[in-house]
């Protein structure tokens, strides 16, 4: 089962110095994509998705966050373990690339759009040769590369995409960024996209079409996505598979039908119990999300449980596995009969 | 189209501004208590002779007709006479003027040259040794006094070390005139003997009036450049893979530089007035010694005339610092 895995996070823990001591942000978390695969990471605002997401790429802030315990094993090689120097080379914009949460900031305002795809198309495209110091590519490579783009832009559906390239990113709409971004994170011919949040700052209507898009085309592509999000209907739309994060801890990982359908742990219960329902009632989750400097003992969910004992203070539960493709860590999950 | 519509723009507006400035200017150098006329007469001069040379000069007409007649004139091209060198101001303006253009832009040239690089590295490694450094030195430079500086420079490298000359503009008669930019013009009649003593005069006024522009241009650089760091395109382009030689010096600069090119626009108006005293320092034969002698003297056309030149100069540089600053920033042509 663990050999197919193209990205395998295994008790990754990252903490953040901060004024008021040090945060666990990530602890001990599991995590797990497939070739192709869609997968949705969710969870409340501050539960580690970001975080995973940018340990992942390497980028997360140097002078703050430190990785202190685990592995990240894509294509079979401990990414924590290689040169910076590999990694930027190879990995990074290359095999993994990145959507970002907000297309509107995400693009420097300064430079023109057809100059952001062709640097990255310069340094990241997949037959990239060598360049001089500043990478000034052959005019012939240029070319080629120009085609190769002006295709993306045509396959994100974007109108006019000559025209577009010359404008600079404020004279665009957020949803066309927003393809942009998607059409960047494919130049390079990836195994992986990152997306992190890609629709929380887009209007609902464009979202759905953002969200089609990009399983369509990871699709086609046969390119893992992983996909953070705290929307559980995004999630729904287009995952394969769904992890849901409490407090810095992974607590669940099921195929879509399966989590809605079937959810084991009681965080995602209540989790699901939240969504507004034709009934019209809405239920939240007493108590509230943890500080995580001291956070609580042993499951970090339990202060908040209704199923919790003793035990689950005491010690992390265990990765368990009801069915092939559930994964629980709790000592009490609910049961189907 | 847009730059031409600015370049339209603020040509229109240079006229009243100009015109306030002039009326400012006019009214302020008339308050103070003096009698130019008496001076230059001498302490010989009947009452009536001294009352002829006003007359003459039109100093016996009520202040706001000497103005309009002033204003008059300077539409006309005529700036008036000077009443100690006995020269019309335009010829004494122009003759100096390219001593003083050439010390300022030296000065904002090696200041930029060094002060943008030296903002980077210092936001690069922020709060590193080299950090507390150039926080030292560029808060000396903003806090020494600038004849000082002059006075300590003198005594080490032209006095003690012997490397430079003390002060003047040049060695000899310097090269045949053209622009009267004494290294534009040696190099253009390859004067190397002009150009050798030439740049060696302009070393110590320039290092003067240059430290403290670096040393805004090192902070402005410094604080853009770490506002983009921390901006979400820059962890984008990371993310990305970029290499961080591109983000740095390509897409980080370019955002720094906004800031940093407003400054030195106004820095443009600082070194004009910090060239008053470095050039008296320095015995510069520049314009900001010729106002200081114009200002002794009460030579009131000299004094205006001295403002109406660097006011304009001030306007133009602001006028194509605008410019720059729209194309570094396209959002700013919306």
């Amino acid at each position: 089962m663990m050999a197919e895995e193209l990205l395998s996070i295994e008790n990754l823990h990252v903490s953040f110095s901060t004024e008021n001591g040090v945060a666990e942000v990530l602890d001990g978390v599991n995590f797990s994509i497939k070739p192709g695969e869609i997968v949705g990471l969710v969870g409340e605002s501050g539960c580690g998705k970001t975080t995973l997401a940018r340990s992942i790429l390497g980028i997360l802030p140097k002078n703050s966050a430190q990785i202190t315990d685990g592995s990240i094993i894509f294509n079979h090689q401990n990414i924590l373990k290689m040169q910076e120097h590999d990694i930027a080379r190879n990995i990074r914009g290359r095999l993994i690339t990145f959507v970002p949460q907000d297309p509107f900031s995400s693009f420097n305002p300064v430079f023109t759009i057809g100059t952001q795809i062709m640097d990255l198309m310069k340094w990241k495209s997949s037959e990239k040769e060598s360049h001089g110091f500043f990478g000034r590519a052959r005019k012939s490579e240029r070319d080629k590369h120009y085609q190769k783009v002006l295709k993306l832009l045509q396959t994100v559906q974007l109108p006019d995409v000559e025209g577009i390239l010359r404008k600079y990113p404020h004279e665009v709409s957020g949803g066309q960024r927003q393809r942009l971004m998607i059409a960047m994170a494919l130049l390079s011919e990836p195994r992986l996209i990152i997306a992190d949040e890609p629709t929380t700052a887009l209007d609902v209507t464009i979202q759905a079409q953002i969200l089609k898009l990009l399983r369509q085309l990871a699709r086609e592509r046969n390119v893992a996505v992983l996909f953070t999000t705290h929307d559980l209907g995004a999630a729904y739309e287009i995952c394969d598979r769904v992890t849901v994060m409490y407090a810095g801890q992974e607590v669940e990982s099921a195929t879509v039908d399966a989590f809605f359908g079937k959810p084991r742990h009681p965080y995602t219960k209540s989790l699901l119990g939240s969504l507004p329902s034709k009934s019209g009632k809405l239920e939240g989750i007493p108590g509230q999300i943890p500080a995580l400097i001291n956070p609580p003992s042993g499951c970090r969910f339990h202060p908040r449980c209704e199923a919790a004992s003793t035990n689950c203070a005491e010690e992390r539960p265990q990765v368990h596995w009801p069915s092939a493709d559930h994964m629980i860590r709790c000592y009490y999950p609910r049961t189907y009969d | 189209m847009r730059v031409l519509a600015l370049i339209i723009n603020r040509m229109l507006w240079l006229v009243p501004t100009l015109v306030g400035l002039m009326v400012i200017t006019f009214t302020i150098s008339h308050i103070i208590p003096a009698d130019p006329i008496a001076f230059f007469a001498g302490e010989n001069a009947t009452p009536e002779q001294i009352e002829a040379l006003r007359v003459r000069y039109g100093f016996d007409k009520p202040l706001y007709i000497q103005l309009m007649n002033y204003l008059i004139g300077v539409t006309n091209g005529d700036l008036g006479i000077s009443i100690y060198t006995q020269r019309p101001i335009s010829e004494d303006l122009l003759s100096r003027l390219p001593a003083t253009m050439e010390l300022t832009f030296m000065a904002v040239f090696f200041s930029t040259l060094v002060g943008i690089p030296l903002g980077v590295f210092a936001a690069i490694y922020r709060n590193s040794f080299l950090d507390h450094f150039l926080r030292i030195l560029t808060v000396s430079g903003l806090a020494i006094a600038s004849f000082w500086l002059a006075i300590l420079f003198q005594l080490l490298f032209a006095m003690e070390l012997q490397i430079t000359p003390l002060q003047g503009r040049i060695d000899g008669w310097g090269p045949e005139k053209i622009t009267g930019f004494f290294i534009l013009d040696s190099l253009l009649v390859a004067d190397w003997e002009s150009l050798q003593s030439a740049f060696s005069h302009l070393i110590l006024p320039t290092l003067t009036l240059a430290f403290p522009a670096m040393a805004t241009i090192v902070r402005f650089t410094r604080a853009g450049v770490l506002d983009a760091i921390n901006s979400n395109y820059v962890l984008y382009e990371q993310a990305m893979g970029l290499p961080s030689k591109v983000i740095i010096w390509k897409y980080v600069l370019r955002n720094a530089l906004i800031g940093t090119v407003t400054q030195i626009g106004l820095i443009f108006g600082i070194l004009i007035a910090g060239a008053v005293v470095v050039e008296a320092v320095f015995d510069w034969p520049g314009l900001g010694l010729y106002a200081v002698e114009a200002i002794m003297n009460s030579d009131y056309n000299a004094i205006m005339g001295f403002t109406l030149v660097t006011g304009a100069f001030f306007i133009i540089v602001n006028l194509i610092v605008d410019i720059l600053h729209g194309i570094i920033d396209p959002r700013t042509q919306d």
